[in-house]
C-alpha cells in the first residue's frame, strides 16, 4: 500500500507530467507505482482519448474551430480533462518552442491541426516532428515560407528552425552554426509552400495544405553544417538531427519545461546547464534512442534529479488554471461561457495559440508580475470558494472523515496535504494559524466546518508557494 | 445538381446565408422554419464569445434581408444573461423554432430551460418552462414542432423523454425514458410530425431515429451507428415530407440521408452549394478574397455540408438544409419523377 511519501512523490510528477490530480486519482496511482504510472503516462494511445461528441453538440464553435477563443476553451478542457495528461502537457511543451501565433495566422483551425500533430507525434522520433512541422501550413506561413524563392530566398523559417527550434545559437560557448549554414538551410527549403487557400468569406475558412513546388527549389549543391550535397528539406532535417548540439538543445527545453526552471534560452551558449549530469544523460538517451523522446522522458521522470525537484519551477499559467480546476473537478459538463478559464490563462500572460513571437513565452520567474500575480490569486482563490464543487466537498469530507475534532495544524496540514503536498514557510504558518484558523480545535460535524476548510484553502492556494510546481 | 432515385429526384437549387455577426448572414446556424410569403426564420446559436450574434434572422427563400429579432442577452459582446432571470427577448442557447397558426416564433433554449416566444415582427410575448425532471419540467428542451390541435411537441433532451404541451406551457402529456430499447433516448434532439400525426425523433446518442403514434407509441425505428448506407453519426434533425419520406441530417458524418417511409435507404444529399446573393455581395465588396477564390486550390471542398443540424420541408417539397458550420442554408426541390425513357444516341 502506498504511503504518504508515495502519494507526494506522484503529486509531483502528475503536476508535471499532468495537470495535477485529485487526492483520490494521486492515491490511486501511488497505489500503481511510480515507475508503472510513468510507463502509462508515457503511453497515451493505451488510455481512452476523450469523447467529444457530447461537448461538441453544445459548444457549437468547437466542430470546425474557426475561432482563437473556441481552441483556447478547447484546450483547456482537454488539458483539465484529458486521461491522457502527458499528451496534452507534450503539447503544450512542443507549443511554447515551436510557435506560430493567431495574430499572424488568423486561421485557430490551423494551428490546432498543428497542435494535433503534436499530440500524435509530440513523444516520438525528434527528426519526424521536424518533418512535420517543415510540413505545416501553419508554420510555413507564420515564417514566412510561401514568400520563400528560388529567386529571392527568405530566411525567416530556415533562420528560426536552426536557432528556436533545433539547435540554438550555441553550447558551452561556441556558435552551433554560421550564417552560410542559416542560408543554405533556407535554400534547401525553397519550394516548401502552401497550396493558395480558400478565403475566409463567405463561408469561413477551410484547412490549408503543404505543397512541395520543385520549380521554385534551388536545384543545387549547397553546404550545410559542414556537409556538401543537392540537399532538400529533409536532407537537413537528416543534418540536423544528428548534431551533438541539437542533442543539448533538446535535453534543456526538457529539463526547463519538466524539471526545473533554467536561464531563457537565448542565455544557453554561455551559460551551462544548471544539472549536467542529468543533461548529459538525456543527450546520450537521445542518440542512443534514436531521437526519441519517450525514452528521453522517461529517463528524466525517473531521474533522482527530477523526483528531487519538487517546487523548483514556477507554474506556467496553463499549470495555475488548470491544476487548480482538476483539484476543484467542476470544469467537465458544458455551460455558458466555457471559454472563462482560457481567458484566465490569457491574462496571466499565456495566450494559447497566440505567443508573442516566434520565441514563445518567457519562463520561470519572468510569468510573475504585480498584474499576473493578481490575476493568480484572484483566479485560483475564486475557485477554491466555491463550496459546491465536487473537489471541494471531497477535501472537506476527507478532513471531517479524519476525527470529530481536528487540531490548527491538523487542518492547515490536511489542506495542504490534499492539494498535492505543499509546504509553507513557517512564517506564512504562523499567520495563518493565529489570523485564519484562530481557534486551536475545530468540530468537523459542525455547520461552519466545510467553510473554514474552504477559506482555508483560498488562503493557501494565494501564497507565494501555490506559485510553485 | 440532380439527384434521382429510385423515383425521387432531388435538385438542388440554390444556398443563402453567410458567416456574419450581424445583419444579412448567419452564425452557426440550427434551425429554420418557413413561414407565409417564403419568410425564413433562421436560429442562429452564434458563440458565447459573441453573444450579440444569437438572434433569429429573419429573410425570404430568396434571400432578401428583412431583420433580426431576439438578443445573447448581451452587453458588449459578452454573453451575461445566464441566469435564471434572464431577460425579455435573451437567447442563451437557442435550438430549435416551430411556428405557430399566426406565425408567433417558439423558440426553445436549452441552457434557460424555456420556450422563448416572439411575434414575427419581433415583439416579445413571454416564455414559459420550468427546469426538472418532473411532470411538466424539462432539461434541456431542443427540437421542438406543433401538432394539428396546435400544441407544442418538445424534445427533452436531459429527461430523455418527449413532452407535450399547450401553446401557453401547460403540460399534456409525456412519453420515453433513457435507454437504447424500442421507445427509449439517449439525448434525442430533432423531431417532425406527420400528416397523420406521426412523430419522428432524431434519437442523437442511440445513432437512429424512431417514429411514434401521436399517442407515443412506438411504431418504427431506423439506423445504427457508422457512415455506410442507413447509418448515422449523431443524426440531429429529421423532417417528413407528405409522402412520407424521412430527412435525417447526419450530423458527425456530414451529409443527409433520405429514408422511405419504411426506413429503408434511399440516397445521400452532400451538398452543392454555390455561392449565395450575401456572398457575391461581401466578395464584390473584397475584392482581395475575390482574387484569392479565383487561385484557391481545393475550391471543390466549399459545396459540401459541414455539421448539418437542421431541416426542414415545406409544402411545396422544398427542402432546406441548416448547414451550420458553414453558415447557410443549402435548398433543394424535390421533384417528380420523370423518366426519360432513352439512351444516348440510340434509336429504337
Amino acid at each position: 500500500m502506498a504511503d504518504n511519501n508515495d502519494i507526494m512523490l506522484m503529486a509531483h510528477l502528475m503536476r508535471r507530467a499532468g495537470f495535477g490530480a485529485s487526492y483520490e486519482e494521486l492515491e490511486q496511482r501511488a497505489a500503481k507505482g511510480y515507475e508503472a504510472t510513468v510507463e502509462e503516462l508515457l503511453h497515451p494511445e493505451e488510455q481512452p482519448d476523450l469523447q467529444m461528441d457530447v461537448m461538441n453538440r453544445y459548444m457549437h464553435g468547437w466542430r470546425d474551430m474557426n475561432g482563437l477563443m473556441a481552441n483556447q476553451g478547447y484546450w483547456t478542457y482537454r488539458m483539465v480533462n484529458s486521461p491522457r495528461q502527458l499528451e496534452e502537457k507534450i503539447c503544450l511543451f512542443w507549443h511554447g518552442i515551436f510557435c506560430v501565433g493567431d495574430s499572424k495566422c488568423m486561421r485557430a483551425r490551423q494551428i490546432l491541426l498543428e497542435l494535433n500533430n503534436f499530440r500524435a507525434h509530440g513523444m516520438g522520433k525528434f527528426d519526424n516532428l521536424l518533418m512535420y512541422l517543415s510540413t505545416d501550413p501553419a508554420m510555413l506561413y507564420y515564417l514566412d515560407n510561401q514568400l520563400s524563392h528560388k529567386e529571392a530566398v527568405n530566411e525567416n523559417w530556415g533562420r528560426e528552425l536552426l536557432e528556436l527550434f533545433s539547435m540554438g545559437v550555441g553550447m558551452d560557448g561556441e556558435a552551433n552554426y554560421s550564417e552560410d549554414d542559416v542560408k543554405a538551410c533556407a535554400q534547401a527549403f525553397t519550394g516548401w509552400t502552401i497550396a493558395n487557400a480558400i478565403p475566409r468569406y463567405p463561408y469561413g475558412s477551410y484547412a490549408n495544405r503543404f505543397l512541395y513546388n520543385k520549380f521554385d527549389h534551388i536545384d543545387d549543391d549547397k553546404t550545410f553544417l559542414g556537409e556538401t550535397g543537392n540537399w532538400n528539406g529533409d536532407d537537413v532535417v537528416r543534418i540536423i538531427c544528428k548534431q551533438p548540439a541539437t542533442a543539448r538543445f533538446v535535453a534543456r527545453h526538457l529539463y526547463n519545461f519538466f524539471v526545473a526552471d533554467e536561464p531563457q534560452v537565448p542565455a544557453w551558449q554561455h551559460t551551462p546547464p544548471r544539472d549536467p549530469e542529468l543533461i548529459k544523460a538525456l543527450e546520450d538517451e537521445y542518440f542512443n534512442s534514436g531521437y526519441d523522446i519517450t525514452s528521453m522522458l522517461r529517463v528524466l521522470f525517473n531521474s533522482d534529479s527530477f523526483k528531487n525537484a519538487r517546487f523548483a519551477k514556477v507554474k506556467n499559467p496553463s499549470e495555475v488554471v488548470c491544476g487548480t480546476l482538476r483539484i476543484v473537478g467542476d470544469f467537465q459538463t458544458p455551460k455558458p461561457r466555457f471559454y472563462d478559464p482560457a481567458l484566465q490563462i490569457r491574462y496571466m500572460g499565456q495566450d494559447l495559440l497566440n505567443p508573442p513571437t516566434v520565441e514563445g513565452w518567457h519562463t520561470g520567474k519572468e510569468w510573475i508580475d504585480s498584474g499576473t500575480l493578481v490575476e493568480r490569486v484572484n483566479f485560483a482563490a475564486g475557485e477554491m470558494g466555491r463550496m459546491d464543487a465536487p473537489g471541494i466537498q471531497d477535501i472537506v469530507s476527507r478532513l471531517a472523515s479524519r476525527g470529530d475534532v481536528i487540531s490548527a495544524d491538523g487542518l492547515l496540514d490536511g489542506c495542504l496535504e490534499l492539494l498535492g503536498g505543499y509546504e509553507l514557510m513557517q512564517d506564512t504558518r504562523d499567520l495563518f494559524l493565529s489570523q485564519a484558523v484562530k481557534a486551536s480545535e475545530l468540530h468537523t460535524g459542525s455547520e461552519e466546518f466545510a467553510e473554514q476548510v474552504s477559506q482555508l484553502l483560498q488562503l493557501i492556494v494565494a501564497t507565494q508557494e501555490y506559485q510553485f510546481s | 445538381m440532380t439527384t434521382q432515385v429510385q423515383g425521387v429526384t432531388y435538385r438542388y437549387t440554390h444556398t443563402i446565408g453567410r458567416g456574419e455577426e450581424a445583419g444579412p448572414g448567419f452564425k452557426n446556424p440550427v434551425s429554420v422554419a418557413r413561414g407565409e410569403d417564403n419568410i425564413l426564420y433562421v436560429v442562429n446559436r452564434a458563440y458565447d464569445y459573441r453573444a450579440d450574434s444569437k438572434r433569429i434572422t429573419v429573410c425570404t427563400v430568396d434571400e432578401e434581408y428583412i431583420g433580426e429579432i431576439g438578443n445573447g442577452g448581451r452587453l458588449g459582446g459578452e454573453l451575461m444573461d445566464t441566469g435564471e432571470n434572464a431577460s425579455d427577448g435573451s437567447l442563451v442557447w437557442p435550438t430549435d423554432i416551430a411556428l405557430d397558426s399566426e406565425e408567433n416564433l417558439y423558440i426553445t433554449d436549452e441552457w434557460l430551460n424555456r420556450v422563448a416566444i416572439f411575434a414575427k415582427d419581433g415583439d416579445w410575448l413571454g416564455s414559459w418552462g420550468v427546469a426538472g425532471d418532473g411532470e411538466g419540467q424539462f432539461n434541456q428542451p431542443s427540437g421542438i414542432h406543433f401538432d394539428a390541435d396546435g400544441n407544442v411537441v418538445l424534445v427533452d433532451t436531459g429527461n430523455n423523454r418527449v413532452q407535450k404541451y399547450t401553446k401557453d406551457g401547460q403540460y399534456i402529456s409525456s412519453f420515453g425514458s433513457y435507454g437504447d430499447g424500442d421507445g427509449q433516448f439517449n439525448m434525442p434532439w430533432g423531431i417532425d410530425i406527420d400528416q397523420e400525426g406521426n412523430i419522428y425523433i432524431a434519437d442523437w446518442r442511440n445513432d437512429r431515429i424512431q417514429k411514434f403514434d401521436a399517442y407515443g407509441n412506438f411504431l418504427m425505428k431506423a439506423g445504427s451507428t457508422g457512415n455506410g448506407e442507413g447509418e448515422f453519426k449523431r443524426p440531429t434533425g429529421v423532417a417528413v415530407d407528405k409522402d412520407g419520406i424521412i430527412y435525417v441530417t447526419d450530423w458527425d458524418n456530414d451529409r443527409v440521408q433520405v429514408l422511405d417511409s419504411n426506413g429503408l435507404f434511399i440516397t445521400f444529399i452532400m451538398g452543392d452549394a454555390t455561392l449565395s446573393k450575401w456572398g457575391i455581395t461581401k466578395l464584390d465588396a473584397n475584392p482581395d478574397m475575390k482574387l484569392q477564390r479565383e487561385i484557391a486550390q481545393g475550391l471543390e471542398r466549399e459545396r459540401f455540408l459541414r455539421g448539418p443540424i437542421g431541416i426542414e420541408i415545406d409544402e411545396d417539397d422544398r427542402l432546406f438544409i441548416v448547414d451550420s458550420q458553414r453558415n447557410r442554408i443549402q435548398i433543394y426541390r424535390k421533384i417528380p419523377p420523370y423518366f426519360v425513357g432513352m439512351y444516348d444516341g440510340a434509336r429504337l
